[in-house]
This record gives structure tokens, C-alpha cells and sequence, in this order.
């Protein structure tokens, strides 16, 4: 159990839990809800967003909000 | 069309047939998306409705068109209505309502349609979704448009209308991608079952299955919503997720996703064991748009977009085409020709022959300038701008700013407006309202009106650079910019209260540029540019030679004149091109291109960037004033002039070791 933005690229993980609702709702929206499985395909250096992929799509996620994310390496 | 064979048309012109629209053909579905097979078919009726109850449900004055970002909407609307619509690979581009007039066959009537901006739910969390619930609360009926390649993700949308008890024809686009990528299958026929409304395929592209849509909006109904919620009822449902506490809220979005979960699951199939072997292989569009992140390879990336925008405009538009059309067809040719075809006509020395063909003349400025100068500038910008939109590259740019841009305050869907404020400030200015907080559109804004040069501008200025300091003079001057950028976008994110949103945004996939879109988009924004420019060029000329035959112009230069030798080291009739910038900032640059033949390259560094973050333009101005409200309209002009004149100070007296 660790926050979405220490995985390292190439990493598959389960999402277990979204911290703030605000957060979650939006999350919901885009497709990501706790249980679903994302791959970290890049990090931009300079505390730039993680950019994940679910399904094909890829979703790009501000430090902040990555932190917000409680995911489990699969 | 003559190669698309359509099903026979599924209703009749009396609609009120007790047959079926369309009797679905299971083997048709997910096979042959481009329309080879005639027995595709592109009308889904949900099975669970007699053939009796299929009436058309009446009445139907206004649609909406509603969807998530990306999913083609905009294309849609141009062929539903005959208007063009701004169509490009981004979201967020769509942040006013259009309308249109889209024609029913089967009632033979005309009714509004009116296009939203993408959002991925109404839940009022920005200005698009307020917008898009508004204009869902205020039609008869819905046109839900359903991208196939995120289809699990736009569902969200889908089921949502469904459960706020809307009327809605879903429109699934994009089927032919989903075959082309040739490892998951939608069945259309079981979606239709599962929301209770009518479902029509489509290729927007092709134009396959947009005659359907007009055919069917009057069939479109009230459909199946989420079990789960059936607790709620349909207003406090609305309530709820308009703006209700987010812990409920969430509670409500939870339900419906797991619902979709099960829903997708049956409707979204993978296809036999034999092409899942190409699922997990990447596309090229997909390693390439990888690529453009990669800290090393992303760079590369920013820096060669760069390097071929100073390539194309900096110096075979700026350099060599102006060049010919400016010097050698207007100045040599045109300009002459006239001017002794008038001369003919009126004496040199009458005031009408200064007003029209003088040295500020409104015919001879015009000509040289608008033509001359600023429409290849602007033409080639704008495809460039046009360009890079369209295959998507702007988002991927979003992505690699946010580090950046989140120590001033923003997140990096801010880079969006700000490249389009490269193209005009104006146009720019309207777009940071898809930025998610007050705070971060006041930054923007202001950053933008002062830093930021306009394309006209930039080519005014591009075109000086080719004929003086060349490259060298062009990185001096990026770079000014940048700290001016920097410093005063910390400033303000240190001086503004609150706090700003972080990046949460989807990246549409890269693509091949569609030309015929790039060059509808070019045309529409360059012709836009013209008719802004002309008027303002035709009265700012005529203001500044009347104002020189009065001697009006005189007494303000002069008392300009002090600030300029000694603050910015540069010639007291270059005031006059201070004076001019403030009707339009291309207009000044203009001005400069005739003085600078007489000034050093350190000279005409200082007033490019002393012109540059000068005042914005009237036009532009006139819709920061409209956006951001009088008070802060002020203080933004105010403080232009103050930062433009000490960092042209700063310029002039500290960077005279430049090698330029």
C-alpha cells in the first residue's frame, strides 16, 4: 500500500483507495474508481505529473493528486 | 454515399408504421464498420419495446449535443447543420454554445441544435459543465454522443442523462476505429437494450450514419436508469449532483459506476483468442505519444517544435516571402503605381493625398503592412498552431509544463491559452475560462496581456529579427520574456489569495493531422484576423496623420520624447511608435519596421520588448475589460506600461554586451 506517485514507470497497480471526494469524483468521471488496475507509462521529472493508462486511454495526474491515490503494486 | 448502401430507411415519412425502425441483423454488428457489407446496420432499437409503442415522442423544438471531450462532437455538428464548428484534438475548445438549425425529415421541420463543450459528467465542477447543464435543462431532448473507443469512460455521461430523466438518442462514433484496432467488439444491439433508448452507429468522418441521427431524434425517449438509485428521486437526484456535498455526491457516482461496470462488461466484448495477440501490442501512435513525455525525448520534442517555427515563419515567412510581397511587391510596385496614379488626380501637398497615400496614408499603411506583412505571418501561424492542435500535441505539452507552471500558480492545462494567445491575445483571453479556478484565470490573463506577443506581432517582429540580429536577437528576447514571465507570474501566485487546482486531465490519443480541418481552422481564424486588423489599421492611420497635421502628434511625442532617450537610450521619434502600438501592438511594430533602419540592434531589442509588453490592443483590452471586469482591466493596463517601460530600461542600460 503506497500513494500512486512513488511507483516507478512501468508499474501496474490496483487502486484501493482516493483520498478527498473531490478528488474521487473526478477520478470516477475519467473512468478510474477503486478496484481498477493502472500502469504508470510516464513521470515527468521536476515534480511533474504521472501519466497512468487504463484501457488504452492515458490519463495525466498533477504530483498533488497522485499523492491522493492509494494503489497496491500488482 | 453511393458506396455505402444504407439499410432501407428505417422510417417512413408518416414515422407512425408499426414496424420497427430498423430490424437489427446480428451478423452485421462489429463486422464490417466500413460499410462494404450492405447489411451493416446503423439503427438500434431497444428489443424490450413492442413494435406498437414505437411512436415518435413529440414535442421536439430544441436538441442538445452532448458527450465527452474528443468523442467528435463538433464534426458531427458541422454535418448535422451545414455550420463549420472549430474541430480540434483538445479539450476544452468548445467553451461557448453553438447553435444551429438541424432539419427532421420524418417531421419535415427545422429545429435548434445547440453544441456543448465536452464534459465528462454535469456536475457543475466548471464553467463547461455549467454551461452543458444548462443548455441540457433547456431542450427537448438530448443527442449523447458516445465515442467507441471510450466507451467505458463516456457511459459515465450516458447513464447519468438516463438517470436525470432526460430523452436521449445515443450516437456511438468512431466504430471504425474500434474494428481497426481489432481486439474488443460493442454490441449496439445489447446497449440499446440496456439504456432503453435507440442507438445509432456512426462514422462521422465518413458521414456514415448522420442522416440516421436526423431520422431518429424524434424517437428519442426517456430510458432505463440506474437500479441502484432508484432510492432518489429524479429531482433529488439532479440536486445532488449539481451541487450537493461531495461525500453524497460520491456516493451516488460510485452506485452508477458499479452499475456500468456490469453493463460494460456484457456489451464490451473481446473479440476471439486469434487477435489478442495484437491487443498488447502498443501502436505507433501510442509509443510516439509515450515518447513526447520521456523527459529526454520530450524535450527534444519541444525544442524541434521550436526550432521549425523559427524555421518556417522566423525565416522563410518572415524573411523571405514578406521580402518579396512587402518590398518588392508593395513598397517597389504596387505603393508607386498607385501613388502616381493619384498624384494625377490630387496635389501632393493636399491633405487628402497625405490622409490616403502620405507616410502614414490609410491606403499605402494598409497595403503594405496588413498584406504585405502580417497576413503571411499570421496565415503561417496559424496552419502552423492549426497543426499542432489537431494531431494533439497540445495536451502532451500541458503534461510537461505542469511542473513548471504549478510554481506560478497554475496547472498545466494553462500552456493552452497561452500558445493560443501566440496566435491573438483576444481569442486567447476567451479560452482561460476552461481553466478550473478564479485565481488561476486572473494569472493567466494577465500574464498572457502583458508577455505574451501576438502572432501578428511576433511576425512583425520575426520579420525585423531576419533583416537585423537573426537568431541570436531572437533568443535574447524569448528569453527576456521568460524572466518577465517568471517573475511576475510568482508575484502574483505569492500575492493572490486562495489556492489553484492541480492537472487532472485525459490525453486524447496523437493522430495524422486532418488537412481539410487544419486548413478550414486556418482560413476561419485568418479571415477573423482581417477583418479585426483592417478597421483598426484604416483608423489608426487616419488618427495618427491627422493628429501629425494638427501638431497634436508632435506635442505628445515631445513630451514622451525624455522617457525614451533617456530611459530607454533610443531616438525621440521613436515615441511615435509608442503611440501607435496603443491602438494595436502590431500597429506600433509596423511603425518600428520603417525607424528601424535607423537604430542599432540594441535599440530595436529595447523597443520590441518595450512594445511587446506594452499595452495590449484595443481589441484585446476591450475583452480583458469584458472577461476580467473594469477594476482588474485596469490595473492590467496600468501595470503593462509600468513593466514595459522599466524593462526596456533594464535592456537598454544592462545589455549592451550582448553580442547582437
Amino acid at each position: 500500500m503506497v500513494p500512486l506517485s512513488t511507483l516507478p514507470v512501468g508499474q501496474t497497480a490496483c487502486v484501493l483507495s482516493i483520498e478527498t471526494p473531490d478528488v474521487a469524483l473526478q477520478m470516477l468521471r475519467l473512468g478510474v474508481s477503486v478496484g481498477d488496475e493502472v500502469l504508470v507509462v510516464a513521470k515527468v521529472p521536476g515534480n511533474g505529473p504521472v501519466v497512468l493508462m487504463k484501457d488504452g486511454q492515458e490519463l495525466a495526474l498533477g504530483r498533488d493528486v497522485a499523492h491522493y491515490l492509494t494503489v497496491a503494486p500488482v | 454515399m453511393a458506396t455505402h448502401p444504407l439499410p432501407s430507411p428505417p422510417l417512413s415519412v408518416t414515422g407512425l408504421s408499426p414496424e420497427p425502425p430498423v430490424t437489427p441483423s446480428p451478423e452485421a454488428q462489429g463486422k464490417d464498420p466500413q460499410g462494404q457489407d450492405p447489411q451493416y446496420t446503423l439503427v438500434f432499437w431497444p428489443r424490450q419495446i413492442p413494435p406498437e409503442a414505437i411512436t415518435p415522442d413529440l414535442p421536439i423544438t430544441s436538441v442538445a449535443m452532448v458527450g465527452n471531450p474528443n468523442v467528435g462532437k463538433s464534426l458531427l455538428f458541422g454535418q448535422l447543420t451545414g455550420h463549420y464548428a472549430q474541430v480540434s484534438n483538445l479539450p476544452g475548445t468548445t467553451v461557448d454554445l453553438l447553435r444551429g438549425m438541424i432539419h427532421l425529415p420524418l417531421l419535415d421541420q427545422k429545429v435548434h441544435l445547440v453544441d456543448t463543450p465536452g464534459v465528462y459528467g454535469l456536475s457543475g465542477l466548471n464553467e463547461e459543465e455549467r454551461l452543458a447543464q444548462d443548455a441540457v435543462e433547456s431542450v427537448d431532448v438530448v443527442l449523447n454522443v458516445i465515442n467507441a473507443l471510450t466507451f467505458d469512460r463516456d457511459m459515465f455521461l450516458t447513464q447519468q442523462l438516463l438517470d436525470h430523466g432526460r430523452r436521449v438518442l445515443v450516437v456511438v462514433n468512431q466504430l471504425d476505429e474500434l474494428a481497426a484496432r481489432g481486439h474488443k467488439q460493442l454490441d449496439l444491439q445489447s446497449l440499446s437494450d440496456h439504456l432503453g433508448v435507440p442507438v445509432v452507429a456512426c462514422i462521422a468522418t465518413k458521414n456514415l450514419g448522420v442522416a440516421e441521427i436526423a431520422q431518429m431524434l424524434p424517437f428519442a425517449r426517456r430510458g432505463l436508469p440506474t437500479p441502484e438509485l432508484g432510492g432518489f428521486s429524479t429531482d433529488t437526484l439532479i440536486a445532488i449532483e449539481r451541487d450537493g456535498d461531495p461525500v453524497r455526491r460520491l456516493e451516488v457516482y460510485g452506485l452508477r459506476r458499479q452499475y456500468l461496470k456490469k453493463l460494460v462488461a456484457t456489451v464490451l466484448t473481446a473479440t476471439d483468442t486469434s487477435s489478442s495477440g495484437s491487443a498488447g501490442r502498443m501502436r505507433f501512435s501510442q509509443v510516439l505519444g509515450l515518447a513526447l513525455l520521456h523527459p529526454l525525448w520530450g524535450t527534444l520534442g519541444v525544442i524541434l517544435t521550436l526550432l521549425a517555427l523559427y524555421q518556417i515563419i522566423g525565416v522563410w515567412i518572415a524573411g523571405d516571402l514578406v521580402d518579396l510581397l512587402e518590398g518588392r511587391l508593395m513598397m517597389e510596385t504596387v505603393n508607386p503605381a498607385l501613388v502616381g496614379v493619384a498624384a494625377k488626380f490630387l496635389s501632393p501637398k493636399s491633405w487628402v493625398f497625405t490622409l490616403l497615400f502620405g507616410e502614414f496614408g490609410i491606403i499605402t499603411m494598409t497595403l503594405q503592412y496588413v498584406i504585405g506583412v502580417m497576413l503571411p505571418l499570421v496565415i503561417g501561424f496559424y496552419l502552423y498552431m492549426a497543426i499542432l492542435e489537431d494531431c494533439g500535441y497540445l495536451p502532451r505539452l500541458a503534461v510537461l509544463f505542469d511542473g513548471i507552471l504549478s510554481r506560478i500558480g497554475l496547472n498545466g492545462r494553462a500552456i493552452i491559452p497561452m500558445i493560443l494567445g501566440l496566435g491573438c491575445v483576444t481569442m486567447a483571453s476567451v479560452s482561460t475560462r476552461m481553466l478550473t479556478s478564479e485565481r488561476e484565470r486572473t494569472i493567466a490573463s494577465v500574464l498572457m496581456a502583458v508577455t505574451i506577443p501576438c502572432s501578428a506581432q511576433l511576425g512583425v517582429i520575426l520579420a525585423l529579427m531576419a533583416v537585423t540580429s537573426g537568431l541570436w536577437g531572437w533568443v535574447a528576447f524569448i528569453a527576456i520574456l521568460l524572466v518577465i514571465f517568471g517573475v511576475m507570474g510568482r508575484v502574483l501566485h505569492v500575492m493572490i489569495p486562495g489556492q489553484s487546482t492541480s492537472l487532472l486531465m485525459d490525453l486524447p490519443p496523437l493522430r495524422w493531422p486532418q488537412w481539410g480541418n487544419i486548413l478550414k481552422k486556418t482560413w476561419i481564424r485568418s479571415k477573423g484576423f482581417l477583418w479585426d486588423a483592417l478597421p483598426v489599421f484604416v483608423m489608426g492611420s487616419a488618427l495618427i496623420t491627422v493628429a501629425q497635421l494638427t501638431g497634436l502628434m508632435g506635442v505628445l511625442e515631445k513630451g514622451l520624447s525624455p522617457v525614451v532617450r533617456h530611459l530607454l537610450l533610443l531616438p525621440g521619434e521613436s515615441s511615435q511608435v509608442f503611440l501607435m502600438g496603443m491602438i494595436r501592438r502590431d500597429f506600433g511594430v509596423a511603425g518600428l519596421y520603417t525607424l528601424a533602419k535607423s537604430m542599432t540592434h540594441l535599440q530595436i531589442l529595447t523597443s520590441l520588448v518595450v512594445i511587446t509588453l506594452f499595452v495590449p490592443c484595443f481589441a484585446s483590452a476591450s475583452v480583458i475589460w469584458k472577461e476580467r471586469g473594469p477594476r482588474e482591466g485596469i490595473i492590467i493596463v496600468l501595470l503593462s506600461w509600468a513593466i514595459a517601460f522599466l524593462a526596456g530600461g533594464v535592456v537598454a542600460y544592462g545589455l549592451g554586451w550582448l553580442p547582437l
